[in-house]
């Protein structure tokens, strides 16, 4: 009869825990929440399979998980940039490149590293080199493609610093970054030479916009090594210029810029003004481990868009998925990928097992250009009457 | 008098140099003029994800071109 009693006493207890761990865990807001939308916030993956948002107007940190639950928010005392301002996330840092002007001095640039979970700067100095293009995340250190001041203004430098402010290690890509532009013959002055940085496998990897292809530059006594798709998979960066341009910003850029942006850009097309620009070959590279995802611009696949997935241990690729151009992929783990839609809300997108290397990369895109290809229209019948 | 002519050779030679250095060091971010355009270049101001101005050019006929980079 104890037994009884003490047995149907650890049930109830056990059954309360666990319905207050479920009431807790669906109240724990999440980055999917239906009706969510970030118009203003920046999303960055912190590399660890969440995300990490920076709203520009509220001037707040958020922390999500790789579940997607909120785990911390942080409004730091401390002026964390303008419109000028570079973030990148690893874990629950964030790191921020914004001009020394928010401090009141000179048009330097800072950098400051935010501890999100504690809500405090945990490192702040002078930016060691010229204006960063891009910042990513590196295994200890940060990484950077800048433009330095009073240098070629075409010529971007890519390095590691740390926390400290210090150059910890210089990337000398340049040449085959130019190489990638002169093959392609891309005949437009700065986007072409733009690359992203990002570190899988314990390696730094350059990314460059003129051409699809994973650089690896030299490192760890290692040579320059380029790893490129298989040609089916291949893509490539194209200058826009006159009605096309227009067409692709009214189609695609104008739904991404804030409110306020978007309201000047109209009317200065609407007033006649031109757009012209440069169309990376691909749009996001997200770090994950050992994994990158590559958003290559392809327009063949229904959404045009691929995201493809590599495994940089092999240097292989793991899967090739179709994906909606009109989407920015912002984080990923090996279970899901993180999606910015157009409307500026989250989605979850399930990614299949990564564990071997696909045997014939061009066979499963076939496959996917056959599987995503609208259906063939129905073949007309006469009627007779 | 051999000093104040040698101070006054080394200070021109000095001038010189500065203005020579200043003369062949390209444009900083910022804007300038050019063939009646006020052209503005940018560090690749981040405007969205992915999407990033390169320059904007504001013409003296009134035309507005603004360069952008995008994924």
């Amino acid at each position: 009869m104890r037994r009884q009693v003490i047995g149907l006493a650890t049930a109830g207890l056990v059954a309360v825990a666990l319905s207050s761990w479920a009431v807790a865990q669906t109240a724990m807001p999440r980055v999917d929440d239906p009706g969510r939308t970030f118009p203003t916030t920046r999303l960055l993956s912190d590399g660890s399979g969440g995300l990490v948002g920076w709203d520009d107007e509220s001037r707040t940190l958020s922390h999500w998980k790789a579940t997607g639950v909120l785990t911390a928010t942080c409004k730091p005392r401390f002026p964390l940039g303008d419109e000028w301002a570079k973030v990148a996330a690893r874990g629950s840092d964030a790191m921020f490149v914004f001009s020394d002007s928010v401090v009141g001095k000179s048009d330097e640039r800072r950098f400051a590293v935010v501890d999100i979970d504690r809500c405090e700067i945990a490192a702040t100095g002078p930016f060691p080199i010229g204006h960063p293009v891009y910042l990513a995340a590196g295994r200890y250190d940060w990484l950077t493609a800048a433009r330095p001041v009073a240098k070629e203004l075409d010529r971007f430098v890519f390095v590691a610093f740390d926390e400290e402010g210090e150059i910890t290690a210089e990337y000398n890509v340049y040449d085959a970054v130019d190489g990638f532009v002169k093959k392609a013959k891309l005949n437009a002055p700065l986007g072409p030479h733009l690359a992203d940085l990002a570190v899988a496998a314990n390696e730094v990897w350059i990314l460059p916009k003129a051409t699809y292809a994973l650089l690896r530059p030299p490192q760890g006594g290692l040579p320059l090594r380029t790893v490129e798709p298989p040609d089916c998979l291949a893509a490539g960066g194209t200058v826009r210029n006159g009605g096309d341009a227009a067409k692709i910003f009214r189609d695609k850029i104008l739904k991404r810029l804030s409110p306020d942006d978007r309201k000047q850009s109209e009317e200065r097309l609407s007033k006649g003004g031109q757009i012209t620009g440069f169309e990376y070959s691909f749009g996001s590279v997200v770090a994950y481990r050992r994994y990158l995802a590559v958003t290559p611009n392809d327009p063949r696949p229904k959404g045009g868009s691929r995201l493809d997935i590599w495994d940089m241990v092999t240097e292989s690729l793991v899967a090739v998925l179709p994906f909606n151009s009109s989407e920015t992929l912002v984080g990923f783990s090996d279970e899901r990928a993180w999606v910015l839609a157009e409307d500026h809300s989250v989605r979850s997108m399930v990614l299949p097992e990564l564990a071997e290397p696909l045997d014939e990369p061009c066979k499963t895109y076939a496959k996917l250009l056959e599987a995503t290809s609208p259906p063939a229209a129905p073949a007309k019948t006469v009627e007779s009457n | 008098m051999k000093t104040a002519f040698r101070r006054i050779v080394l200070g021109l030679v000095v001038a010189g140099a500065v203005i020579a250095a200043v003369s062949v060091a390209p444009a900083a971010f910022g804007c300038h003029s050019s063939n009646g355009c006020d052209v503005c270049d940018t560090p690749a101001y981040q405007v969205a994800e992915q999407t990033c101005i390169l320059r904007t050019y504001v013409c003296n006929d009134g035309s507005w071109t603004e360069e952008y980079c995008w994924g």
